[in-house]
């Protein structure tokens, strides 16, 4: 079966960059997800201020 | 925020499909005669070759819908669209090699396929690289935009040219030339690989999307959190 | 059309007074033949096989050089703001600007390729001539894409550092054809192929300055 170690390389290359990249996209999401939740409570709070 | 639709069927159906086209690359589909086992490698190598094509077709598309419309979420489609298209290129350069050495015993030849691969990578890059570099976020569309369609446009000439310089100056063809025959069962497993890896783009493009969405809120909030400290003093 | 000839006008005697464009091209060309000389010390039968690619080597970083400067200098003197104030078609601008580094570049290279021709050993009024039109053709697709790409580079925050990665890869079928071309006019080789690569520096030169004519409006908006 030669060639298999070859074949075993590129898929594995193959998931490593999508999964690589599918990672990045969640951690970014969820980090993001958190920044918008932090930043409408910080403008809640700011316009409670503004109206008291 | 806008409520989103769930994203879990399209992974799920893209999980599927990918773990059909694993079994059909490397149990159902028959050893190739001349290449052997290293032509397995074929179903996710030329797939992602279309991809990383199609992802400039979207660039084009998103861009052109841009400059039109002036609505952001088709500058949020090219800029999904070009990153997911630099994964796909990234795969073509690297599984091309690695096809490459055992059959050809040197790892690059200037292969008229994978190096237009290399100038698409490239352009990719280089959209992206603008983008991280203009900082409001209208005037980073518009010139992502032109710079978008200039790149896509480039395609066919560099393919075209890049064909004519190696029918001039043969060289090792990496993978197969041009159409090599694929039996029905083959072309069974090159189908699911393709509808997998379609299905996975369509996924990225969707969440790069929303993360996109999620910044212009970010900086949107910001704006208000600034302009309310602004109204108090 | 005729503002067009106006920004040609405007631009060339802005050359003339300052000079900063023509030498800077000829002088970093130059110095790139220097550079690859002592990178690959070409014997007598290696210099015809790689006089090609030092040419267009040289123009192409050289050209990048120039074309910077000449986007450069628009930021500098406002000049473009003034031209936007009038009702002026952006596309127009683009055709002065485009005409104009094409003029920049083809004066550069009128001293540079003969230049190094001679440093290779291969000069003959014959192979002049007969590189003129890829010579010519060349520059207006490196020009066309260069200019628009110039243009952008400029607005952002790297500035110019951003046109040879956006420039590069995009004219790499320019660079192709054209040291393909040079190569066959060089090498004294069939008239058939040189066509060929003539016939896509004409597609891409085609292409480029009708997509950049109408997306430049995009560039220069505020």
């Amino acid at each position: 079966m030669k060639g298999l170690g070859s074949v075993f390389a590129a898929y594995l290359v193959v998931w490593v960059f999508l999964f690589v990249y599918m990672m990045r996209l969640d951690a970014k999401g969820r980090a993001l997800a958190r920044e918008v939740e932090d930043l409408k409570r910080e403008l809640q709070e700011a316009r409670r201020k503004g109206g008291a | 925020m806008r409520a989103h639709r769930s994203l879990a069927p399209l992974i799920w159906a893209a999980g599927l499909v990918v773990a059909v086209a694993l079994y059909g690359a490397f149990l159902y589909a028959p050893t190739e005669k001349t290449m052997g086992t290293i032509q397995r490698i074929f179903y996710f190598h030329a797939t992602a070759g279309m991809m990383g094509l199609f992802a400039f077709l979207f660039v084009f598309a998103g861009s052109v819908a841009f400059l039109a419309t002036r609505n952001l979420r088709w500058d949020r489609l090219a800029e999904a669209s070009a990153e997911a298209g630099l994964v796909f290129n990234s795969i073509v350069l690297v599984t091309g090699p690695i096809w490459a050495k055992p059959v050809w015993g040197i790892w690059w030849t200037w292969d008229a396929r994978l190096t237009s691969f290399f100038v698409l990578w490239f352009l990719c890059w280089a959209y992206l690289l603008l983008r991280a570099y203009v900082a409001r976020p209208a005037r980073r569309a518009t010139l992502s935009a032109v710079v978008g369609i200039l790149g896509a446009i480039d395609v066919p000439i560099v393919y075209f040219s890049i064909r004519w310089w190696r029918t001039q100056h043969p060289a090792p063809v990496i993978g197969g030339g041009d159409g090599s025959g694929l039996a029905a069962p083959m072309m069974h497993a090159f189908l699911a690989a393709f509808v997998g890896y379609a299905l996975l783009f369509a996924v990225f493009v969707s969440l790069r999307g929303r993360l996109a969405e999620a910044e212009t809120e970010v900086d949107a909030l910001a704006r208000e959190i600034r302009d309310e400290g602004r109204s108090l003093s | 059309m005729r503002a067009a000839w106006a920004i040609v006008r405007r631009e060339l005697q802005g050359e003339l007074r300052s000079r900063e464009i023509i030498p800077t091209i000829l002088v970093f060309g130059a110095l790139v033949v220097v550079v690859m000389n002592f990178a690959f010390e070409p014997s007598r039968e290696e210099s015809e096989r790689i006089a090609p690619g030092v040419i267009w080597i040289a123009i192409a970083f050289a050209g990048i050089l120039g074309l910077s400067r000449s986007a450069a200098l628009d930021e500098e003197n406002a000049a473009l703001d003034g031209l936007l104030a009038a009702p002026v078609e952006r596309s127009s601008l683009y055709h002065g600007k485009l005409l104009a580094n094409c003029a920049f570049l083809l004066v550069a290279e009128v001293v540079l390729v003969p230049l190094i021709l001679v440093l290779y050993n291969l000069a003959a009024w014959r192979t002049l001539v007969a590189l003129a039109p890829t010579i010519v053709l060349g520059t207006i697709g490196f020009a066309a894409a260069g200019t628009i790409f110039a243009t952008i580079a400029a607005n952002s925050k790297l500035r110019e550092v951003l046109l040879p990665i956006l420039l590069l890869p995009v004219v790499i079928p320019v660079f192709l054809a054209a040291v393909e071309a040079t190569g066959i006019v060089i090498r004294n080789e069939g008239v058939r192929y040189l066509y060929s690569w003539l016939r896509i520096l004409a597609v891409f030169d085609l292409v480029y300055i009708v997509a950049s004519s109408l997306l430049f409006e995009f560039v220069v908006e505020d």
